[in-house]
């Protein structure tokens, strides 16, 4: 064998074992596609899993990193994106970079870093889109100063009219939850979470909405049957929640609000079947903490356990029959502020309640009396006058009383029967026997 | 150099090149990884980490449920799994878009029981469709999480009348956690039932899942399922045509209630009556944030059992051209039902204490209702054509009072029903006169009223400008306001 014949095929040796010995170190890099996790496959080995794809890898920032993937993955019914490993300079997305899902249809989870992440054009969700941060106290969406308020002034959209829900609009299943939403751009006014499109399986859970000039969350017609929107957290110059266009909700479960307006609501409800509770309200001496019915019908919605602080009204309902009804108030609390529940349509706004609590507040609808609207069915517990109600005791009542309201004397002994005294009547401000 | 010293330079190179190659082959990692579990970096490279175990390690398009199975039983080739429960990532299981992931059997197959039985786990599942040809009954302290709607469990020749997922093997008890979440569970054309829980109470719960096409019953709460729940954030839901005879829902224990819930039936259910989505046939639950399309009732209470204790609250009947109306919203069983509206299929369980709060009847049909309350005979406000959603704020039905061949119940409502007109309404073929009942209420307002007309008999009114005992406060008597002091 002559010695140049002998040197070929050494370095033909030599580079298969180099060959073998980094495939022993490498082994998931020959197999893996961009982001997959390592998952090991025996004891030194890995593979790759399409379990989530960690966008670290991508090296961009964080909005053109999710673009990417989903570029990447087109292919995939879905996609489980990990952000987390993003941090630094990669949180701040350029001033150009679009929605990320403007060109997908992907099904997808996105999980987001802890950190403020800055995006300058809103972020719009279609269906089947899950945005997960790490909770609302480490992972913020920022608007930045510049976003973009001229085409859409929203941080997050939930689905669109621009086609992407279908037609009849209806996306579904999109869901926000352990963040936070800030505005830095308070010049401007911004909104937090706008819900147009999105119906069934749609849902907001442990939101902060910090800085926000707009609205926090916004439920227009087409997001019925959306919710529940849960454990919100609002502090800003604009309006906490406001739900118009006729959506029955899944309903509002816990938000507290902290409004440094100093006019307007807190909470606007211009829509039908609602239910609001474990609700408080911080504002300013002029603003009412939540307002029903001012501009479209709102009947047959519930509010459970509302404190207010600070405010004109705690509750505000407007003299207007034909756009409420059949509201129901558990629990209503004013710590500060000065009015409690001022109902313009079954007494004078110059006559609120200004108890500190209320437990029972309930209107229904129009008496009559020879076919015309006399008054409205309603009943409080409480015992202030103007709102009749019904007392029970054991004695016999003492004046002065609401003039209207009934006593039911329910002992059997004593001055409830020797003689018969069982029930009474408040006539103008007095009590007098009836039975 | 000579001929001798370069073999001698080769033959020590071709030495080295071994050595390194047996040295990495056999040599022992320092932290002894598990095939399926993370690849984390430790201080000698990848290492695995018991954090989760990848399925997708065993199969990447295989039968999903029997690569469950071996990693929850050790199988042979398979890690041991750790007896106090791990999270078995599934994720990673890709199937082209369209084709469907087939388990033949369930995880949780009973002759492959672990001798300590089935340890806890947190199984992901992918998204795509799995096709599963049996139950699956899923073990105490046992987690399904999916992608969302993505995920889709389908019936695929499952026993008629069986379940797609029990919670529970037969016997479980208190502590059972067990969870499903994030999913979609689809019936596939197959008479079968969705989700059946008979016996899994404390830590078991059920979220965010779509119930779509099933002709039977989408979500069962036996009566061993006390204390289980809360059951949240559910679509029940069928195609535009869509055979069988749903049921959305029913409950028979005390749960931590059903909040937030779609229930859509089908022209079936929604043009017979007697059926419900909702029976309610078991004491203190809650039942809140709920929208009906297409069935005969939304909720009927007390249909089979006892109902004490129990509050509904944000209840909404709609119609659907495809699916149908709601014909009443809320359907308090007993014997004093209106033919027109039907009965229930038992009259006489005992039911009292139910609060009902904010119920909108949105169909704008005149032989639709908003509560119908069988107990006391009570038809609260009807549709009507021209303004529809018809509400109740707040009815109250207590408990009857004794002494009486029919009883009376103590009871509140707060709007005041005055009859509408009877209506001739259709039903099964026959005519029947409809109309609505006068629910006695309390109102007030600032004028006095005597001798004007009223419709509510046994209504009061408090004037809250009244200055003697003859115009503060009325009764509505004989057709008139009086006033109630003598």
């Amino acid at each position: 064998m002559c010695l140049a014949k002998v040197s070929k095929i050494n370095w033909v040796l030599v580079g298969i074992l180099s060959i073998l010995v980094y495939w022993f170190t490498n082994p998931s890099l020959v197999y893996a596609q961009k982001g997959q996790n390592a998952v090991m496959s025996g004891t030194t080995s890995q593979v790759s899993s399409y379990a989530f794809v960690d966008l670290t890898p991508y090296g961009l920032n964080i909005c053109q990193s999710i673009t990417h993937a989903f570029t990447d993955y087109a292919s995939s019914k879905r996609i489980v994106i990990d952000a987390r490993g993003l941090s630094g300079t990669a949180l701040t997305c350029a001033t150009g970079d679009a929605n990320p899902w403007s060109g997908t249809s992907l099904a997808s989870i996105v999980l987001l870093p802890a950190g403020t992440i800055t995006i300058y054009n809103t972020w719009i969700l279609p269906s089947d889109t899950r945005l997960t941060g790490e909770g609302p106290t480490l992972t913020a969406i920022q608007a930045g100063t510049g976003f973009t308020t001229s085409t859409d002034p929203d941080i997050i959209d939930m689905g669109s009219t621009n086609g992407i829900c279908g037609n009849p609009v209806d996306c579904q299943a999109v869901v926000v939850e352990h963040l936070a939403l800030v505005n830095q751009n308070t010049s401007a006014t911004i909104n937090g979470i706008v819900n147009c499109c999105s119906q069934e399986l749609s849902y907001v859970d442990d939101l902060a909405l910090s800085n926000i000039t707009g609205i926090g969350v916004e439920i227009t017609g087409g997001g019925g049957n959306s919710g529940p929107y849960s454990r919100l957290a609002f502090s800003g110059s604009g309006t906490c929640i406001n739900i118009s266009g006729s959506p029955q909700t899944r309903g509002v479960h816990g938000l507290t609000c902290f409004s440094s307006g100093s006019s307007g609501a807190l909470i606007y409800v211009d829509a039908e079947n609602n239910s609001f509770d474990d609700v408080i309200l911080q504002g300013g001496p002029a603003q009412d903490g939540i307002r029903i019915g001012y501009n479209s019908v709102a009947v047959s919605n519930i509010f459970r356990n509302v404190r207010g602080y600070g405010l004109l009204n705690v509750i505000h309902i407007p003299n207007n029959n034909s756009n409420v009804g059949d509201l129901t108030f558990l629990g209503t609390a004013r710590s500060s502020g000065t009015n409690t529940i001022t109902d313009e349509l079954t007494s004078l706004a110059s006559t609120p309640l200004t108890d500190a609590n209320v437990g029972m507040y309930l209107i229904g609808q129009a008496v009559q009396a020879s076919g015309s609207g006399v008054g409205y069915s309603r009943f409080t517990t409480s015992t202030s006058a103007n709102f009749p109600t019904w007392i029970v005791g054991p004695n016999p009542p003492i004046n002065p009383c609401a003039t209207g309201s009934l006593f039911s004397c329910n002992s059997t002994l004593g001055n409830c029967v020797s003689p018969t005294h069982t029930l009474w009547g408040c006539a103008n401000g007095a009590w007098s026997l009836i039975k | 150099m000579s001929k001798e010293r370069r073999s001698t330079y080769l033959w020590a190179f071709y030495g080295s090149v071994v050595v390194l190659l047996s040295w990495l082959a056999i040599a022992p990692s320092p932290i002894l990884a598990q095939a399926g579990n993370n690849a984390v970096f430790g201080s000698s490279g990848p290492t695995g980490s018991a954090a989760w175990i990848d399925a997708s390690v065993w199969s990447s398009s295989g039968d999903l449920c029997a690569v469950i199975t071996y990693i929850l039983s050790s199988a042979p080739g398979f890690p041991t799994y750790p007896s106090t429960g791990a999270v078995i990532d599934a994720r990673g299981i890709v199937l082209p878009n369209g084709a469907q992931q087939t388990c033949s059997s369930q995880p949780w197959a009973p002759a492959l029981t672990p001798s300590g039985g089935w340890p806890p786990a947190t199984i992901l599942l992918p998204a795509g469709n799995i096709q599963i040809k049996e139950p699956w009954i899923i073990p105490n302290n046992t987690r399904i999480i999916g992608q969302g709607r993505s995920t889709i469990l389908i019936a695929d020749g499952i026993a008629a009348n069986g379940d797609m997922i029990d919670m529970g093997i037969s016997g479980c008890t208190a502590g059972s956690n067990i969870s499903i979440e994030h999913l979609k569970l689809f019936a596939n054309s197959d008479q079968v039932n969705g989700i059946v829980n008979n016996c899994a109470q404390d830590g078991s719960y059920v979220d965010d899942v779509n119930l779509y096409g099933f002709g039977l019953v989408g979500l069962t709460i036996g009566a061993g399922a006390t204390g289980s729940g809360p059951y949240t954030r559910l679509n029940y839901d069928n195609p535009k045509v869509s055979p069988g005879t749903p049921v959305c829902v029913i409950i028979k224990a005390q749960t931590l209630g059903l909040h937030g819930i779609t229930c859509v039936g089908n022209l079936t259910v929604a043009g017979s009556p007697g059926h419900a989505a909702i029976y309610l046939d078991a004491s203190n639950n809650t039942i809140e944030d709920v929208h009906f399309e297409g069935f005969w009732d939304g909720i009927e209470v007390g249909d089979s059992a006892a109902a004490k204790g129990n509050t509904i609250i944000n209840v909404h009947g709609a119609s659907d051209k495809y699916h149908g109306n709601i014909t009443t919203v809320v359907h308090v069983c007993g014997p004093s039902f209106q033919n027109a509206i039907g009965q229930c299929a038992n009259t006489n369980e005992p039911i009292s204490d139910l609060t009902i709060l904010q119920v909108r009847n949105d169909n704008g049909g005149l032989c639709t209702t908003t509560v119908q309350d069988d107990l006391t005979g009570t038809t609260t406000t009807i549709g009507t054509v021209a303004v529809p959603g018809a509400t109740v704020g707040k009815y109250v039905l207590g408990e009857p009072v004794s002494g009486f061949s029919v009883p009376p119940y103590s009871r509140f409502a707060i709007d005041p029903s005055s009859v509408v007109a009877a209506q001739r309404c259709l039903v099964n073929g026959v005519y029947y006169s409809f109309n609505s009942s006068a629910v006695p209420t309390w109102g007030s307002g600032s004028a006095p009223l005597s001798s004007v007309m009223c419709t509510t008999p046994g209504a009061l009114f408090s004037n809250t400008a009244g200055t003697s005992t003859s115009n503060s406060i009325y009764v509505c008597s004989g057709g008139n306001w009086l006033k109630i002091f003598p």
